[in-house]
C-alpha cells in the first residue's frame, strides 16, 4: 500500500514524461517476456534430443543451430529492451527530478522570507539536490524492475497453461514463501526501523558535528576525554544498533536467499511424483527440462527485487521532505491591491509569534512612522527590533493587527510593488557572481552605466573599483578578486542608493569593519538615507541621538520611546542604557579601568 | 589491494575475504540442483525409452537436495554474518581512526575545511563505505571466483564444451574496459555541469531575499532552471553509452548458451558426449553467467564509490604536527623573527619581527585583511611559519608537540566552542581537576555568575548544542571563565569579543580586563581607542609591519595608525541622519 503511495506521488510529479516511464514499463515487460522465451528454445533443443532418443545421428543439425541462434538472439532482444526500458525510465527520472527541482526552486522563491529566515539555506539546497537524487534512482531502476518482477509470475502463469499447470504451481511455491518473506522484512524495516536508523544517524551527526567543532577548544584546553567519549559513544551505539539490526535480519535474508534459490527443491519431487504417475510421461520429462532451464531467470529477477526494495523506503522519506516545501502556503497576493497613500508606516496593535504556542515575539505593539523621519529601535537582543522590521517588510504576516503603508494594510498591497519602495539594507550582503555593474544594477535593470556608476561612487566604492582587475566589470567571485566584508557592504550600498526607494529598513551592522571602511559605509549611508522613510535597528546608541523618534523594546513590547533628551530626562532604562554604553566605549585594554 | 582502497584493518581484510570465500560456496551451491536436475531429467529420458516404466527413487534425489539446500542457507548465513560483522566493526573502527587523525591535524586545517565537510566524511563517506563492505565487495568478489571456479571446474568435466560456454568472456573484458574510457569524458562533463547547478542553486538560495525584492526573480529562477535542465541531455548520453556497452557485454557473454547448443548438439549427433553431459551444460549455460554479472555491477557500484574512499584517504594522509613533549618554556616572551607566511599561492605575511613581552600588552592593528589574525594564530601554531621563527622564551616552537605549547596559551577569539552539556562542565574544560568552588570563582571573576544564577539548574543547567540557549555575550563570558580556571601565561585575544553582544559590553569588557593582567597579552584590535594603554602597538599593512610603538609616540607621526585612529574618532561622532549635507 505504501509502495502504491510513493510511486503513484511520484507519477503526480512526472508531467509529460509519463508517457516515456509507460514505455520504459512496456519495454521492461516486454523484456520479460522475450526473456522467458529465450529460454523455450533451450527447452525446444531438449524437446527435439528427448524426442529423438535413441538414435541421436537422426537430429536434426540445422535446425538445432538454428535454435542455438534464436536462443542468443532472443537473450539480446531480452537485453536490449531492457537496456531500452532503462533508457526511457532514465530519461523519465532525469526530467521528473528536473520538473521537481524546478517546482522546488519556483515554489521557494513564492514563500514568505521569514521561511528563509528558519529555514538555513544548505538545509534546503539538501533536499533540492539529495532527496531528489534519491528519487531518480527509484525512477530509473526501480520502478523497470519491479515491473519486471510484477510481469514474470504472470508470464509465468501464462506458460503454466501452454505446458504443465502442475509444475507451475509446484514451482510458484517457492516463489510466493519468497515475496511472503520479502514482505514480513520490509515490514520490519518500516516499522520503526528507518525512524531509529535515523535517530542513530542524527545521534552520531551531532556527536561528530561536536567533536569536530570542539577540537580547537579539547586541542587548547589539553583535554581529549569528554567530548571525545560523548562521540565514540554514539558511534559505537549506531554500529552495534545496525549490527544487531542486521543480525536480526540473518535469518530471513538467509532464507529469502536460498528460497529463491531453492525452486529445485520442489521441483524435483513434483516432477518426479508425475513422472511416477505415468500419465503423459513426454510431456512430464519435456515440461521438467524446461523449469529447469528457467529457474535461474527467476532468481535473478527476484535477486534484485530485493536490494531495490529497501530504497522504497529511502525515497519514500525523500519525497515526505519535497511534499511538506512544496505544501508550505506561498504569501498570499492581494485580490485587488489598494495603492498607498504616501510612505508613513502604522503598527496597530500588532502582536506576532514566531511558532504557534511560542513566546510572543511582539506584543500589542502600536508605532508610526511618518516620512521623512528616522525611528530608531534599541534594546536588548530578542526585545522584538528585528520582528517590527521583518513584518513591514512582510517576512511574515502579523497574527493579530495591521501594519499599514499610507493607510492601506500590506497585505493589501501588491507585494512586488511594496518591495520596489523599500530597501533593506545590512540583512545579508551577499553578492552574485556576476559584475559589481550587475549587482548594483540588480534592483534597477533598465539602469545606465553612468547611473550606476554614479551610485558607486556615492557609496564610497571608488578606491574598490580602481584596485579590481576590470573595474566595475570585474565578476565577483572570479580568481584573485577578494572583497572585505566592509567592501561588499559598501556595494550592497550603492545598490540601495540607486534603488532610491523611499522607505528604508536598516539593521546596524554588528560585524566588524575597520576603521577606513566603518568610515566609508557611514558617508554611503548619509547619501542612502537623505529624504527617506528610515527604520534602524540600533546597536550603537551614539549612532540614534538625533533620531527623531527612539523606542526602546524589552520582551516584545515598546516600554519607552521619545527623542534622545526626552528619555534622557526620563531616567529609565534607556537613559541606564546610554550611560553603559559610554562607559563601554570609554574602555581601555589594560588601563586604570580595571577594578 | 580491497584492503588499500577499502582502509580495511588486517581482521577485517581478512573477515571480507573469509565472507567472499563463503558467499563463493553459496554461488557455487546455487548451481550444485543443476546435476541434480539433469541426472533426473537423464534418468527419466533413459527410463520413458527403455519401456522400464519403473518408477524414479523420489527419496534419493530429494534427500540431496535438502542437503543442498541446507548448505546453501548455511553458507549464505555465514557470509552475511561476517559482512555485516566487519561493516559493523569497520565503520565503527573507521570513525574512531578518522577521528583521531581529525585531534592531530593543525588547527589551521581545521579553520579551512568547513565543519560540515569533514563532519560529512566521518557520516556520509564512512556509511558508503560500510555499504561497500556489507554487499559490494563481498558479491564482486564472489561473483568473479565463481564464475573462474565454474569454468574451471567444468573443464575437467568437458573442455570442448567449457571452452563453448567461456569463449566471449575475455572479449567482455575489453569492451567494458572500452566503454569505461568512452563513458568517462562525458561523465566528466556531467560533473561539471552538475557542479554548475549546486552553485547556482546555492547562489538562488543565499540570496532569496535580494531575489524576492527585485523584479528579477522570474529571471533567475528561469536562469537556475535552464542549468538544471542542460545537465540532462548529457546525463542521458551518459547512460546511453554505459547502458549500451553494458547491455552489449551482457550480450556477448550469453553468446555462450548459443555456442552450447550448436556445439554440444553436433557432438551428441556425433556420439561425442552422452546426453546428460549435454544436459548439465546446457542447464550451467543458463546460470553461470549471473554471478559474473552481478561481479559487474558491483565493480561499477565499488567505482563510484571510491569517490567516498579517495576524500577518507586524502584526510588520512594529511601531515601531522609533530614536536617535542613535556617541554615546559619557562618565560613567555613571544618573538617573531623574519616570519613570512602565505596560504596556499597567497602571500599574507611579509618578513615580520617583533616581540610580545611578558607582562606587557601587544595590540594588533591595521585594515582588514592585513595579516593580523594570522599572526596571532601563528603565535599558537595553528600552522607552521614557513620563514623565520616564533619562539616562547627563546623556543622555536616548531619544536614543541602543539598541545604541549598550547598549555601555555588562553585564547579568547570569537568562534566560541560550548559542548552540549552542563555550565559546569563547559567551564571545567578549562581545568580538569578544577574544584566546584574554583570554577564557580572563575565564572564570577568572568561576570557569569549572574546570568548562571537565574538559570534554572543554575550551573548544573544544560546548554544545547554549542551553547545555543545563551545568547552571544553569555557564551563569550563563559569562553573567559574557561580562560580564568586555566590561568595560562599567555593570552591571545581578539579584542572584538568584547562587542559580541553590545548590551553587555561592559561586562565583558570587566572580565577581560581582569583577565589579561600580569600575562604575555597579543590582542586583535579593532577600536583603537580601546588599545591606547597598550605597551605596544604593531601596526599592519598588507602583511608587512609598518609601524610599531606606543599610542602616543604613533600619534606623533603622519602615518597609518594616525590616520585609521582620527577615522575612527570621527567615526564615533556619525549619527543616522535624513537631512546630511
Amino acid at each position: 500500500m505504501k509502495k502504491q503511495n510513493v510511486l503513484g506521488r511520484l507519477f503526480g510529479y512526472m508531467g509529460k514524461f509519463k508517457i516515456t516511464m509507460a514505455l520504459s514499463m512496456i519495454m521492461a515487460a516486454f523484456s520479460a517476456v522475450v526473456n522467458l522465451s529465450a529460454f523455450v528454445c533451450v527447452y525446444h533443443v531438449a524437446k527435439e534430443i528427448v524426442q529423438s532418443w535413441g538414435d541421436f545421428s537422426a537430429l536434426n543439425q540445422a535446425y538445432l543451430t538454428e535454435l542455438g541462434w534464436q536462443a542468443v538472439f532472443r537473450i539480446s532482444m531480452a537485453f536490449g529492451t531492457y537496456g531500452m526500458a532503462l533508457l526511457f525510465s532514465h530519461i523519465t527520472a532525469f526530467n521528473t527530478v528536473a520538473r521537481i527541482r524546478i517546482s522546488l526552486i519556483e515554489h521557494i522563491g513564492q514563500l514568505p522570507l521569514g521561511y528563509h529566515s528558519i529555514n538555513p539555506s544548505g538545509k534546503l539546497r539538501k533536499i533540492i539536490e539529495k532527496n531528489t537524487d534519491n528519487l531518480e534512482t527509484l525512477i530509473s531502476h526501480h520502478i523497470p524492475d519491479f515491473v519486471q518482477s510484477a510481469v514474470l509470475p504472470i508470464a509465468f502463469l501464462a506458460f503454466m497453461f501452454l505446458y504443465d499447470w502442475r509444475l507451475s504451481v509446484v514451482c510458484l511455491i517457492p516463489i510466493l514463501i519468497g515475496f511472503i518473506l520479502l514482505a514480513s522484512m520490509l515490514k520490519g524495516e518500516s516499522e520503526g526501523f528507518v525512524q531509529q536508523v535515523q535517530t542513530a544517524g542524527e545521534d552520531i551527526g551531532n556527536a561528530a558535528t561536536e567533536y569536530v567543532r570542539g577540537i580547537s577548544v579539547v586541542k587548547t584546553f589539553g583535554q581529549t576525554a569528554s567530548s571525545f567519549q560523548r562521540y565514540k559513544a554514539a558511534v559505537k551505539e549506531y554500529a552495534d544498533f545496525m549490527t544487531k539490526y542486521s543480525f536480526s535480519m540473518e535469518n530471513a535474508f538467509s532464507a529469502y536467499n536460498t528460497i529463491i534459490n531453492g525452486i529445485f527443491f520442489f521441483l524435483i519431487p513434483g516432477g518426479i511424483i508425475l513422472f511416477n504417475l505415468g500419465k503423459d510421461l513426454e510431456r512430464t520429462i519435456l515440461t521438467f527440462i524446461f523449469f529447469a532451464v528457467l529457474i535461474p531467470l527467476v532468481v535473478t529477477i527476484l535477486t534484485k527485487i530485493m536490494h531495490s526494495s529497501s530504497n522504497l523506503m529511502i525515497a519514500e522519506a525523500s519525497l515526505v521532505a519535497i511534499d511538506k516545501i512544496l505544501s508550505e502556503k506561498p504569501l498570499p497576493t492581494a485580490v485587488r491591491p489598494g495603492t498607498p497613500n504616501g510612505y508613513s508606516i502604522v503598527l496597530d496593535h500588532v502582536s506576532f509569534a514566531y511558532e504557534a504556542g511560542a513566546d510572543k515575539a511582539l506584543d500589542d505593539v502600536s508605532l508610526e512612522i511618518k516620512p521623512g523621519t528616522i525611528t530608531a529601535l534599541v534594546g536588548e537582543s530578542g526585545g522584538g527590533k528585528s520582528t517590527i522590521a521583518n513584518l513591514i517588510a512582510r517576512f511574515w504576516d502579523t497574527q493579530a493587527g495591521t501594519v499599514r503603508i499610507g493607510n492601506v494594510d500590506v497585505r493589501d498591497m501588491d507585494y512586488e510593488e511594496w518591495m520596489k519602495q523599500v530597501s533593506i539594507v545590512f540583512q545579508d550582503t551577499n553578492l552574485f557572481k556576476m559584475s559589481i555593474l550587475d549587482n548594483v544594477a540588480f534592483y534597477k535593470p533598465g539602469a545606465t552605466r553612468e547611473e550606476v556608476l554614479r551610485a558607486l561612487h556615492l557609496a564610497q566604492c571608488d578606491d574598490i573599483l580602481e584596485k579590481l582587475p576590470n573595474g566595475a566589470d570585474t565578476v565577483i567571485g572570479t580568481k584573485g578578486v577578494y572583497l572585505s566584508g566592509g567592501e561588499m557592504q559598501r556595494i550592497t550600498l550603492a545598490r540601495a542608493i540607486l534603488k532610491d526607494a523611499p522607505v528604508v529598513l536598516l539593521d546596524e551592522a554588528t560585524a566588524f569593519a575597520d576603521a577606513e571602511n566603518e568610515h566609508l559605509i557611514q558617508k554611503a549611508l548619509d547619501e542612502l538615507l537623505r529624504g527617506k522613510t528610515v527604520l534602524m535597528i540600533a546597536h550603537r546608541l551614539s549612532t540614534v541621538i538625533h533620531a527623531n523618534q527612539i523606542c526602546v523594546l524589552e520582551h516584545g513590547k515598546i516600554v519607552e520611546r521619545g527623542t534622545h533628551q526626552e528619555l534622557l530626562k526620563a531616567s529609565g532604562i534607556y537613559a541606564h542604557m546610554f550611560e553603559e554604553y559610554q562607559n563601554s566605549i570609554s574602555w581601555k585594554i589594560g588601563g586604570a579601568a580595571v577594578c | 589491494m580491497l584492503k588499500k582502497i577499502l582502509h580495511l584493518s588486517d581482521q577485517g581484510a581478512r573477515t571480507i575475504k573469509e565472507a567472499s570465500l563463503w558467499l563463493t560456496l553459496f554461488n557455487l551451491a546455487t548451481l550444485l540442483p543443476v546435476i541434480l536436475l539433469a541426472l533426473i531429467a537423464d534418468e527419466m529420458i533413459t527410463n520413458y525409452f527403455d519401456g522400464g516404466r519403473s518408477s524414479i527413487s523420489l527419496w534419493g534425489y530429494w534427500g540431496i537436495a535438502l542437503v543442498i539446500l541446507a548448505v546453501m542457507f548455511h553458507t549464505y548465513k555465514v557470509a552475511y554474518h561476517k559482512e555485516y560483522l566487519t561493516s559493523g566493526e569497520e565503520d565503527m573502527r573507521l570513525r574512531m581512526v578518522l577521528a583521531d587523525k581529525i585531534r592531530k591535524l593543525p588547527l589551521s586545517y581545521l579553520g579551512k575545511r568547513n565543519l560540515s565537510d569533514l563532519t560529512s566524511i566521518i557520516m556520509d563517506d564512512v556509511t558508503t563505505l560500510a555499504h561497500i563492505l556489507s554487499q559490494t565487495a563481498t558479491e564482486l568478489i564472489s561473483g568473479f571466483l565463481t564464475g573462474i571456479a565454474a569454468v574451471v571446474i567444468l573443464a575437467f568435466y568437458d573442455w570442448r564444451l567449457d571452452i563453448s560456454l567461456a569463449a566471449c568472456l575475455p572479449i567482455v573484458a575489453g569492451v567494458m574496459a572500452l566503454s569505461k574510457l568512452i563513458s568517462e569524458r562525458t561523465n566528466k562533463k556531467n560533473k561539471q555541469r552538475k557542479l554548475e547547478v549546486s552553485d547556482s542553486l546555492q547562489e538562488y538560495l543565499e540570496n532569496i531575499k535580494v531575489l524576492r525584492t527585485a523584479e528579477k526573480m522570474r529571471d533567475y529562477q528561469r536562469q537556475v532552471a535552464r542549468k538544471i535542465k542542460r545537465v540532462i541531455p548529457g546525463l542521458i548520453l551518459y547512460e546511453l553509452l554505459a547502458g549500451l556497452t553494458i547491455a552489449i557485454s551482457y550480450n556477448i557473454m550469453r553468446i555462450g548458451l548459443g555456442f552450447v547448443i550448436i556445439v554440444g548438439s553436433t557432438m551428441l549427433i556425433a556420439g561425442k558426449i552422452s546426453l546428460v553431459k549435454f544436459l548439465l551444460f546446457l542447464f550451467v549455460a543458463v546460470r553461470v553467467y549471473e554471478p559474473l554479472t552481478s561481479a559487474c555491477e558491483n565493480l561499477g557500484e565499488l567505482i563510484s564509490a571510491l569517490v567516498s574512499t579517495g576524500r577518507i584517504h586524502d584526510l588520512l594522509a594529511y601531515p601531522e604536527q609533530t614536536g617535542q613533549e613535556g617541554v615546559a618554556p619557562q618565560e613567555f616572551d613571544i618573538s617573531f623573527d623574519h616570519v613570512s607566511f602565505g596560504y596556499n599561492d597567497e602571500d599574507v605575511l611579509h618578513d615580520v619581527s617583533f616581540t610580545a613581552k611578558q607582562g606587557e600588552i601587544t595590540a594588533l592593528v591595521g585594515p582588514s585583511g592585513c595579516g593580523k589574525s594570522t599572526l596571532c594564530k601563528l603565535a599558537a601554531r595553528f600552522w607552521d611559519v614557513q620563514r623565520g621563527t616564533v619562539s616562547i622564551g627563546g623556543m622555536d616552537i616548531n619544536g614543541i608537540a602543539p598541545e604541549t605549547l598550547l598549555k601555555n596559551y588562553s585564547i579568547v577569539f570569537q568562534d566560541v566552542v560550548l559542548f552540549n552539556d552542563t555550565i559546569y562542565n563547559n567551564i571545567k574544560i578549562g581545568k580538569e581537576d578544577a574544584t566546584r568552588e574554583e570554577i564557580i570563582a572563575a565564572a564570577k571573576l568572568a561576570r557569569c555568575d549572574e546570568f548562571i544564577q537565574r538559570l534554572p539548574q543554575g550551573y548544573d543547567t544544560v546548554i544545547g548544542e554549542n551553547g545555543k540557549t545563551l545568547s552571544g555575550g553569555e557564551r563569550q563570558r563563559l569562553s573567559i571563565a574557561r580562560a580564568f580556571l586555566k590561568d595560562a601565561p599567555i593570552i591571545l585575544l581578539d579584542e572584538s569579543t568584547a562587542s559580541i553582544d553590545p548590551e553587555n559590553e561592559t561586562k565583558i569588557q570587566e572580565a577581560i580586563g581582569k583577565l589579561i593582567q600580569n600575562k604575555t597579552v597579543l590582542i586583535i584590535a579593532h577600536k583603537l581607542r580601546s588599545i591606547v594603554e597598550c605597551d605596544k602597538i604593531v601596526v599592519l599593512q598588507e602583511g608587512r609591519l609598518v609601524e610599531t610603538g606606543t599610542h602616543d609616540k604613533l600619534m606623533e607621526q603622519p602615518g597609518l595608525y594616525h590616520k585609521l585612529y582620527s577615522l575612527q574618532n570621527e567615526s564615533l561622532e556619525w549619527t543616522v541622519t535624513t537631512q546630511s549635507e
